[in-house]
């Protein structure tokens, strides 16, 4: 794994993610967020975690970033709003940061994680592996966690057409 | 080993060249350049082609002549089927020459990456398809997932243009673009899911080697097939789904505000995308650059140097390819353009159900093969799908 690679992948995670949360145009915005979301999957494809990073791009970038900036173009004069937040907000807000940011950095530096050591010529995972995993019954599959994701998902479309037709009526 | 890289690297191994110049030329980076560059060569000379060609399909269907003056002597006059051949890159030269024209209220960050978003994720898509055996960009392990996924970057791009040109016909078309390609998206996802679940791979190369080995997918996925082919056509809003283009009804739609180079790039990359879907339907369904009856088998058994398998097979691929092309560009003025809630109901409550009907058909051709011929040769021709 290349570190300068990872660095510039890193740079221009960074950027996406400043670019969102520092730009006045909401749209703008939204377009930072895809590029993070798509330099993440960058991030995914340099582990040599393929599907990942494909599907990253698929549903994060391809639905995900596409439903904001929908919601953007469809409410009215959101384009003209900027986001003012008072000076005396932002001062406590900044500290607010800061702390948790310190709280998260000692919390990571400070574990001894159990990492298995990367071995390059066995870290390509295959998409048929991955579904095995997925419909695994045993104690490390996936097939109960897989299943309540999907009555998940049912639920929130169930309730999302709910609520839109209560709303034309 | 697959990959024009490969290909590119044993070539220049074999050349006789100053050891410096060799160790340069054999270095990745320059490798990736080199196929780009072919990639990039191809899809110009292709795309030009591709007008050209729809241009006097159209004309001929509408029993009239189409480009005629443009192009070699030889062709100009009394020939009615290939005058004017060059009047795409007179108009593309015509293109370039334009004013580029940026309105005064337009975001312009997002105005002017919008083409460039839309023809990157054209250009992507070309890595993965197969022009030949061992001869694609590079054959990713999930290369149908990742022709999805540039699909959906030109979603994104196609946003950007609506919103950033700053005009209610710009933003109508751009919304309306947007809804009709992820309402397509899915269809198309499903009607894809058959050959891969009867090749067990989401490589290209891979499905289009399984159905080297047993018959074309297209026999047990004839309803994926067509619905690949509509939602495909839906995906590059080709007539008769181009309503977000709709010349009466929204002025241009999302390309209003686009001139000369920013319209060319958008037009080159609907002509582009138009070849990525005949070419993943006929490596999907139409066994891609292998001929059918064991033909293939037999050229390769038969011990011909690997650069004519090769080539051979680029030419099968691309007549295949061309084919859909035409089916394509046929369906243009065969039907009228579809209105936007025809557009919805089509595709969530018709196109749907039968990509659902179809995943079953394939699956229940999978067991029955098992059942019929038995686990052995089922393994054989299957491959490790077990």
């Amino acid at each position: 794994m290349n570190p300068y690679l990872f660095y510039a992948i890193a740079a221009v995670v960074l950027f996406g993610a400043l670019g969102v949360v520092r730009s006045s145009n909401i749209f703008h915005a939204g377009l930072s967020l895809a590029l993070t979301f798509g330099a993440v999957a960058a991030v995914y494809g340099m582990l040599d975690a393929h599907f990942l990073a494909v599907v990253q791009v698929l549903i994060y970038v391809g639905a995900i970033a596409v439903i904001l900036k929908f919601a953007v173009m469809l409410t009215q004069h959101i384009g003209q709003q900027e986001p003012h937040a008072p000076l005396s907000q932002q001062f406590p807000a900044l500290v607010g940061c800061l702390a948790f940011a310190f709280l998260a950095l000692y919390a990571i530096y400070h574990q001894t994680w159990a990492l298995a050591p990367w071995d390059p010529a066995h870290s390509y995972i295959s998409v048929r592996d991955l579904g095995k995993l997925f419909l695994g019954q045993e104690r490390g599959g996936f097939l109960f966690p897989f299943e309540m994701v999907g009555v998940l998902l049912l639920m929130a479309l169930i309730g999302a057409v709910m609520v839109a037709s209560k709303e034309e009526s | 080993m697959n990959g024009f890289d490969h290909a590119f690297e044993a070539l220049f191994n074999q050349l006789p060249l100053p050891d410096a110049v060799r160790q340069l030329l054999t270095m990745k980076v320059v490798l990736m350049l080199i196929s780009m560059g072919l990639i990039i060569g191809f899809i110009s000379v292709l795309v030009l082609f591709l007008i050209w060609l729809e241009r006097k399909i159209s004309a001929r269907i509408q029993r009239r002549m189409g480009p005629m003056t443009s192009g070699p002597s030889f062709l100009r006059s009394g020939n009615m089927w290939f005058g004017g051949l060059l009047q795409t890159a007179a108009d593309a030269i015509k293109l370039l020459t334009k004013e580029t024209v940026t309105p005064a209220d337009v975001d312009y960050i997002v105005f002017v990456l919008a083409p460039c978003i839309v023809f990157a994720a054209s250009l992507m898509a070309y890595v993965v398809i197969p022009f030949g055996p061992d001869a694609s960009v590079s054959d990713l392990n999930v290369g149908v997932l990742y022709l999805l996924a540039v699909g959906s970057m030109t979603v994104l791009g196609i946003m950007m243009a609506g919103w950033g040109s700053n005009s209610k016909y710009s933003l109508l078309g751009g919304l309306r673009s947007v809804a009709q390609m992820i309402s397509y998206e899915i269809p198309m996802i499903f009607a894809v899911l058959g050959p891969v679940l009867m090749a067990g791979s989401l490589s290209l190369q891979e499905i289009i080697q399984v159905q080297e080995r047993t018959a074309w997918f297209i026999w047990p996925n004839i309803i994926g097939f067509v619905v690949f082919i509509i939602a495909g056509t839906a995906e590059t809003n080709r007539p008769p789904f181009d309503l977000p283009e709709g010349e009466s009804e929204l002025v241009a739609g999302f390309v209003t505000e686009y001139s000369g180079m920013q319209f060319a790039m958008f037009f080159l990359a609907e002509f582009s995308n138009m070849f990525v879907i005949s070419a993943v339907a006929a490596a999907l369904f139409l066994g891609g650059w292998s001929l059918p009856f064991g033909i293939t088998q037999m050229m390769r058994a038969s011990g011909m140097p690997h650069v004519l398998f090769s080539a051979l097979g680029a030419v099968v691929f691309l007549t295949k390819t061309l084919v859909i092309v035409l089916i394509l560009m046929w369906v243009r003025w065969t039907f009228p353009r579809v209105r936007v809630d025809q557009l919805m109901h089509f595709g969530w409550k018709t196109l749907l159900p039968f990509s659902f009907v179809n995943l079953l058909i394939a699956a229940v051709y999978m067991i029955a093969y098992k059942q019929i011929f038995g686990e052995a040769v089922f393994k054989q021709i299957f491959g490790a799908m077990s």
